[in-house]
This record gives C-alpha cells, sequence and structure tokens, in this order.
C-alpha cells in the first residue's frame, strides 16, 4: 500500500471514529460535519479514478438513461423482442409441420410405384421370355393399363405436393428479417451498456446516439402479430382492396 | 418472357422460380437487389420484374423508381412480392407506378392470380 493511500485510510478511520462518537453522544451537526468530510474523501477519490465526482457521475448516468431510453427498451422493446423470437418458433414449426406431413404424404405413392413397377417387370420378362399364356397376356395388358394411369395421377400429386413443401419454405425469409430486427435491438442495447461501463470507468466512449430514422414509408420487414401496432393491411384481400381504391 | 426475379434471400428467390416454372414461365433470372437487377435490366430484355421490397443495398422501392424513370425500362411490368404490409408503403409502391403487391406470406394461386391480371391489363 502507498502512502498515500495509507495515509487516506488513516484519515477515513479517525473521520469515522468521530462520526460514532459524535453520534453517540447526539451531536447531530457535528455528525453531518464529519459525514461531509468522508464523502468529500470518498468524491477525490473517484474523482482520480474516474475524472468525475460521485454526483457528477451520478449526473451523467441519470442522464444518459433518459437520453438513451434504456427503460422504455427494457419495458417495450424487450418483451417486443421475445415476441417476435416466439413468432419465429412458430413459423419454423409451421413449415416444418407442412413439409413433414406432406413427405408422409408422399411416401405411400412411392412405395406403390415401386411395387407396382416391380410386379409388371417380372411379368414383361415372363411375356419377353414366352412364357405367357394368353390369359396371362391379358391379365398384363390390363395392368399395364391400370398402372400408366394411376403413375399419371399419382405424378400429379407429387407435383402438387412438392409444391407445397417449396412454398413452406417461405419462412426462411420472413424468419430472416424478423431475426435481423432482434440482432438490431441486441446491438443497439450493447452499445447503450458499454457506454454506461465507459460513463463509470476512464474508458473513452464509443457510443453515438442513433437518429430516431423516421419510419414512414421505409422498409420494416415483416409485421409480427401482437407486437407491430401499426396501419398495416391483415392480408392479400386487404391489400388488394387498397390497390383497387387506388385504381390498380 | 423473360422475367428478372430480385430478392435477398435466396430461399425466396428459388421458391419465387419454382412457381414461376410451374406457371410456365422457364426463362428467369435472379439478383440480390436493386444495384444488382438495374444494370442487369439495362442490359438484357427482361419483360417483368418480380421484386422483393426490403434488401440491403437497393431496396425495391427505389428500383421500381429507377426503372420508372429510365425511358428504355418504364415500361417493364413489375409485381412487388414483399413482407412490407404497412398501408402507406402500399400506397406508396401504387404511386410509384408497381404493377402489383403480394403480401408475404403468400400462395402459388395468389402469385398466379396477380401475374395473370398484370398481363391481362397490358393486352388491354
Amino acid at each position: 500500500m502507498g502512502e498515500l493511500a495509507q495515509s487516506m485510510k488513516d484519515e477515513r478511520l479517525e473521520l469515522a471514529r468521530a462520526l460514532v462518537s459524535s453520534l453517540e453522544a447526539g451531536r447531530e451537526s457535528d455528525a453531518a460535519e464529519t459525514f461531509a468530510s468522508l464523502r468529500a474523501i470518498h468524491d477525490d477519490a473517484l474523482r482520480e479514478q474516474t475524472g468525475v465526482t460521485g454526483s457528477e457521475l451520478h449526473d451523467r448516468i441519470r442522464r444518459f438513461l433518459e437520453d438513451s431510453h434504456l427503460a422504455d427498451i427494457a419495458a417495450g422493446d424487450m418483451p417486443d423482442a421475445a415476441e417476435r423470437l416466439r413468432h419465429v418458433i412458430r413459423m419454423t414449426d409451421d413449415a416444418a409441420s407442412t413439409t413433414l406431413s406432406v413427405v408422409e404424404g408422399v411416401m405411400p405413392l412411392a412405395g406403390v410405384l415401386q411395387k407396382d413397377s416391380g410386379q409388371l417387370a417380372d411379368c414383361w420378362e415372363r411375356f419377353r421370355a414366352r412364357d405367357l399364356d394368353v390369359h396371362d397376356f391379358r391379365q398384363l395388358s390390363m395392368k399395364l393399363g391400370a398402372f400408366l394411369r394411376d403413375t399419371e395421377a399419382n405424378a400429379g400429386e407429387l407435383n402438387d405436393q412438392l409444391s407445397r413443401v417449396l412454398l413452406a419454405q417461405e419462412y426462411q425469409d420472413i424468419t430472416g428479417q424478423i431475426l435481423q430486427q432482434v440482432i438490431e435491438l441486441v446491438r443497439d442495447v450493447e452499445g447503450k451498456l458499454e457506454h454506461l461501463m465507459d460513463l463509470a470507468g476512464a474508458r473513452p466512449s464509443r457510443y453515438e446516439e442513433q437518429s430516431e430514422d423516421a419510419l414512414d414509408t421505409h422498409a420494416q420487414g415483416p409485421i409480427v402479430p401482437g407486437v407491430d401496432r401499426v396501419d398495416s393491411v391483415a392480408g392479400q384481400d386487404e391489400v388488394d382492396d387498397l390497390l383497387s381504391s387506388l385504381g390498380l | 418472357m423473360k422475367i428478372l426475379v430480385v430478392d435477398d434471400f435466396s430461399t425466396m428467390r428459388r421458391i419465387i422460380k419454382n412457381l414461376l416454372r410451374e406457371l410456365g414461365f422457364t426463362n428467369t433470372q435472379e439478383a440480390d437487389d436493386g444495384s444488382t437487377a438495374l444494370p442487369m435490366l439495362q442490359s438484357g430484355k427482361f419483360d417483368f420484374v418480380v421484386t422483393d421490397w426490403n434488401m440491403p443495398g437497393m431496396q425495391g422501392l427505389d428500383l421500381l423508381k429507377a426503372m420508372r424513370a429510365d425511358d428504355a425500362l418504364k415500361h417493364i411490368p413489375v409485381l412487388m412480392v414483399t413482407a412490407e404490409s404497412k398501408r402507406d408503403q402500399i400506397i406508396e409502391a401504387a404511386q410509384a407506378g408497381v404493377n402489383g403487391y403480394v403480401v408475404k406470406p403468400f400462395t402459388a394461386v395468389t402469385l398466379e392470380e396477380k401475374i395473370n391480371k398484370i398481363f391481362e391489363r397490358l393486352a388491354a
């Protein structure tokens, strides 16, 4: 411990003892004076560390908290962000369910195709080996006709179902945009917390107040139900109504 | 019919390209934002543009405005397919000269309907 620090400690101890004895003796004004001296020493120590006094620091932090809207973020933006993330979970869940249902639905079609074509191939080989009588050949001909019609229908069904899987991947774009919004909020809060730490320490601040961009008609990403309360359309029908009212 | 699909998410470009193929439009190209799309439009003979709104770099609305201000491109119909669903935004897109507006999430049927409507109007 340095000489200066030791003498500061001695001084504080002395003042603390004086404070206790003043309080015990009921000398309120002496006690208040001693307390003020103690506080001044504390402020000096703080000023040595941070370049500001305790009350200045308190003021700066209070002002920063007001300017940075951290309270608003904690009360509004953070719960909103949680709801946005829940919406992402719901969308990914829906997309996964749709995809799985389609796969489960079309796999039997592939099974039928495999079984029927296998049976026909066996028959066809017997035909090529001249191993079929007229009755068997008639059977083969009928089976082949039915198989071709079924395959045509099943391929159409397969195509429709695969289109559903295709469209279900749309979630990736929308959830990506929503996650981007949350990442921006996290970045913003990170910057503000760093600045708060800078205020208490000697580190120069890298924080810059972000301009509150006028949001009017700039791109804002997807509307999340229950979070975004702006004048938005609820679906394609409302878009169509709005456009037709504009003559489009 | 040569179509340019503009979206920053490759998943969405693939979805739209596949849906367009289902509708019989096989000649499609892709761009990931307006600033990539604009030179492609200027150098290639495109007949139709499907664009997102919210993209890094040049946004869809700015692409639309740039096209409408360019004599060589102003006639090309533009369908906006976007998650942007504020009324003010839709009105602004209409005023900027958009030919159709589809909000995400959308269905294959909606996309087909809007494309058909645009071509019906152009033919009339």
